[in-house]
């Protein structure tokens, strides 16, 4: 029973890592390395923040909204040079996660505590079938199902979502039928890195903010789009699904092959099915 | 070529390279408003760059593209798409992962409340399409892809339309009714139309205007009375008399 729960909780988790990850490479060709230490930077923000203002929202909206603006400035300054260059992108994007990583790490050298609050959803535990759990994992849960719900109606419902498959699948011919890729490249990223920066927000609270979260997330997020298929929107979630259940039902009975085991599927993945389990 | 001031569409002096090769080397001709114009010539003589560098698909390195008497030179394809010039590539013209109805729909860059009278429209151009309009466009068969494209193309706000091989891929029959439902759009709807075809004798019927192009350069062009005077240069150019 709390292996189920953690298993959704962290495949929600490994969902909010990676969604910017896939969204961004499915559009632009860009491999975002520096993903994963957004999301870690996401998550030692939130909790500055929190302990700064003591305002849930305004926290999470706060960190949003750098982490669009981190993400704006980073598409303008850094990634917009140099589309069309996948070595120069990779260089670029491993460079900014070892500043990121770096940056974190002289701010916040022992990591972060998120404080016990009063609140029930936060910090609060119900009792299932005699297991006591933490309310806030429901909470994870639940965002993380919303966001893909989300994902799903922009992408299958909207003019944009319908932009965005286009630009995945063909930007020349997209920009033949009037789409402004330049806009929706910038759009994307900014997207995708506030969508980072919220979800190690997210996590925080659970994981607090350690000095390993960027790293350990940054390689959670990097088997995703791999094990998912490389511009599967809905693949990102299945396959975080998918790592979600094998880590922690491994953690559960072999604790010592755990995140191990996630790799290893990447690896499986990459040799039977390279091109990703789920379809486009 | 002919004595009206201002074309819809004047090309003056494109050069444009692609990877280090010289493609165009000084491309001229217009397409004057609500005409049909044509430019025709053998493979690889760089009919398609010049479409792709009036799109802004590629930057010429020199020369001027003008579109209803603005310079457009150098512009973003979506920019020159807004403008009011509709491109139909003649290759992977269509997104496979959307539907035929998505398709439409993101072509389509009129107002919003005539979407629906316009989609109307274009499905009784083309009756094949309208039962597949939930079916992604990548299930369709080569030939309904090709019609979705010209769909496409003319569901598009436009005033001029650019077909690049409209007719390749299509049954002799098809193009023939394809280029007689073609006419009366264009006609009904006071619409310029720049074409590159292989199968001319098709296109000859609506055509007011024909370009020669060879090696880079527009060779001469005529209208389309004069085909049989300028059968000697045409015979040299295009290596077969139309």
């Amino acid at each position: 029973m709390s292996a189920l729960i953690d298993s959704l909780v962290y495949a929600s988790m490994i969902y909010m890592a990676s969604l910017g990850l896939v969204i961004v490479f499915g559009l632009m060709d860009v491999f975002n390395l520096a993903q994963g230490a957004f999301f870690g930077l996401g998550a030692y923000l939130f909790v500055t923040l929190y302990y700064v203002t003591g305002n849930l929202p305004l926290s999470l909206i706060v960190t949003a909204t750098i982490g669009f603006i981190i993400g704006f400035l980073t598409e303008r300054l850094l990634i917009r040079p140099i589309y069309g260059n996948p070595l120069a992108q990779l260089l670029l994007t491993m460079g900014l996660l070892t500043l990121l990583v770096t940056f974190m790490q002289l701010l916040w050298p022992s990591g972060l505590v998120f404080p016990e609050t009063g609140d029930f959803m936060l910090s609060g535990y119900v009792t299932l079938s005699s297991i006591s759990i933490r309310v806030y994992k429901f909470v994870v849960i639940a965002v993380g199902f919303t966001l893909f719900a989300l994902v799903n109606t922009i992408l299958s419902k909207t003019m944009l979502g319908i932009k965005l498959r286009s630009g995945t699948e063909n930007r020349e011919l997209a920009a033949i039928f009037g789409v402004n890729i330049s806009r929706l490249f910038t759009l994307s990223f900014s997207t995708a890195v506030a969508l980072a920066l919220l979800g190690g927000a997210f996590v925080a609270p659970l994981t607090h903010a350690t000095p390993d979260l960027p790293v350990h997330f940054s390689l959670l997020a990097f088997a995703i789009p791999v094990v998912g298929g490389m511009k599967s929107y809905s693949g990102a979630f299945y396959a975080s699904l998918l790592i979600g259940f094998i880590d922690r039902f491994t953690a559960y009975f072999v604790p010592w092959l755990t995140f191990a085991v996630d790799l290893l599927v990447m690896i499986i993945v990459l040799i039977i099915k390279p091109e990703g389990l789920f379809e486009r | 070529m002919s004595n009206t001031p201002e074309p819809i569409l004047s090309v003056k002096e494109v050069h444009t390279y692609i990877s280090g090769f010289h493609i165009l080397q000084g491309v001229s001709f217009q397409v004057e408003r609500l005409s049909v114009t044509a430019i025709l010539g053998r493979n690889g003589v760089g009919k398609t760059t010049t479409l792709k560098t009036i799109m802004g698909l590629y930057k010429p390195s020199k020369g001027t593209v003008v579109f209803k008497g603005e310079n457009v030179t150098g512009q973003p394809p979506y920019y020159i798409t807004r403008k009011g010039i509709s491109f139909v590539p003649s290759e992977k013209n269509i997104f496979s992962t959307l539907t035929v109805d998505e398709n439409l729909k993101l072509a389509y860059n009129g107002p919003k409340d005539k979407i629906s009278d316009k989609l109307e429209l274009v499905y009784s151009l083309f009756p094949e399409l309208k039962k597949f309009s939930g079916l992604r466009a990548g299930m369709l068969s080569g030939g309904q892809q090709r019609m979705l494209a010209l769909a496409c193309g003319m569901i598009r706000e436009h005033d001029l339309l650019i077909l690049d091989e409209p007719s390749e891929g299509l049954s002799p029959m098809y193009v023939k009714n394809f280029f007689r439902r073609l006419k009366l759009f264009t006609a009904e709807n006071k619409k310029s139309v720049l074409l590159v075809e292989q199968n001319f004798a098709f296109a000859r019927e609506i055509t007011d205007y024909i370009y020669l192009m060879d090696k880079g350069v527009v060779v001469t062009g005529f209208s389309a009375g004069e085909i049989d005077q300028r059968q000697d240069v045409i015979r040299r150019i295009l290596g077969v008399s139309l």
